[in-house]
């Protein structure tokens, strides 16, 4: 392995390991990390009907999991579902005053906060760098 | 009256868009292309709003951005997207608010709730 391929490497693991630590700040057990992204997407989903299929599309997870997450934050009373009017065969996904309550102390707020505390000027070359990424990722493979 | 950009690659959501925008008062121009959005702008002036779809041929919405930006930096972007197998709505989201995108809207969009949108920024 050359020296540029460890430091990639060392790099890749403490942005995992950034992400990991605040997930393990919560409760351990109590909801998930794709829990917590299905969370995220009902609060996005505005005047959309927010129904499984488009969380799933959302999230970007096949649907199987994504139905047992969301039984899973049913039985949190997090989420409540509903047949939707227009199309019986979906089901629409709600947040509930528990889940609205649950997003208050989302993981992912924790990464904000520290990113936060960064000097304005690194936390732009730190967002630019982020995109490049994601965006290299998009366009090129 | 409000002039508007819309760039998107799929003709009926152009065709629907443009309709419903302009039986509201606002004057649309329509591209297909970031090439074509991109000239454009070298030819007409005074748009008031950019709404782009986030896949864009082989482009990503993202690049038609930060040419429209380039251009007109204080102009509000409104982005759609109905998504793409490879890439999941959280993540274009995200790349589009880091962006500085105003709103990202996801297809199909209700056309009262499009409307509301819209008007927020023009």
């Amino acid at each position: 392995m050359s020296e540029s391929d460890r430091i990639n490497l060392a790099t890749a693991l403490l942005i995992e390991r950034l992400v990991r630590d605040a997930y393990a700040d919560r409760a351990p057990g109590s909801v998930t990390p794709l829990q917590w992204a299905i969370l995220r997407a009902i609060l996005r989903a505005k005047a959309d009907p927010c129904t499984q299929g488009w969380i799933s599309r959302f999230v970007g997870v096949t649907a199987a999991p994504v139905n047992r997450a969301i039984k899973a934050l049913e039985r949190h009373g997090a989420v409540s579902l509903r047949r939707d009017e227009n199309d019986g065969r979906q089901m629409i996904v709600e947040l509930t005053p528990t889940g609205y309550e649950l997003l208050k102390r989302d993981p992912i707020l924790v990464i904000s906060r520290r990113l936060d505390r960064l000097e304005p000027d690194k936390r732009v070359e730190f967002r630019r760098v982020l995109q490049q990424l994601f965006v290299g990722g998009i366009t090129i493979e | 009256m409000k002039k508007i950009l819309l760039v998107d690659d799929d003709a009926s959501i152009r065709r629907v868009l443009s309709h419903l925008l302009q039986a509201n008062g606002y004057s649309v121009v329509t591209a297909a292309t970031r090439e074509d959005a991109v000239a454009i702008l070298k030819a007409q002036q005074g748009f008031s709003l950019f709404i782009l779809d986030f896949w864009v041929g082989d482009d990503t919405g993202l690049e038609v951005m930060a040419d429209l930006q380039q251009v007109h930096p204080a102009v509000p972007v409104l982005f759609l997207s109905g998504g793409n197998e490879e890439v999941a709505l959280e993540t274009s989201t995200a790349l589009a608010e880091m962006r500085g995108a105003s709103e990202f809207l996801y297809k199909p969009v209700q056309a009262a709730y499009f409307l509301d949108v819209v008007k927020r920024y023009v």
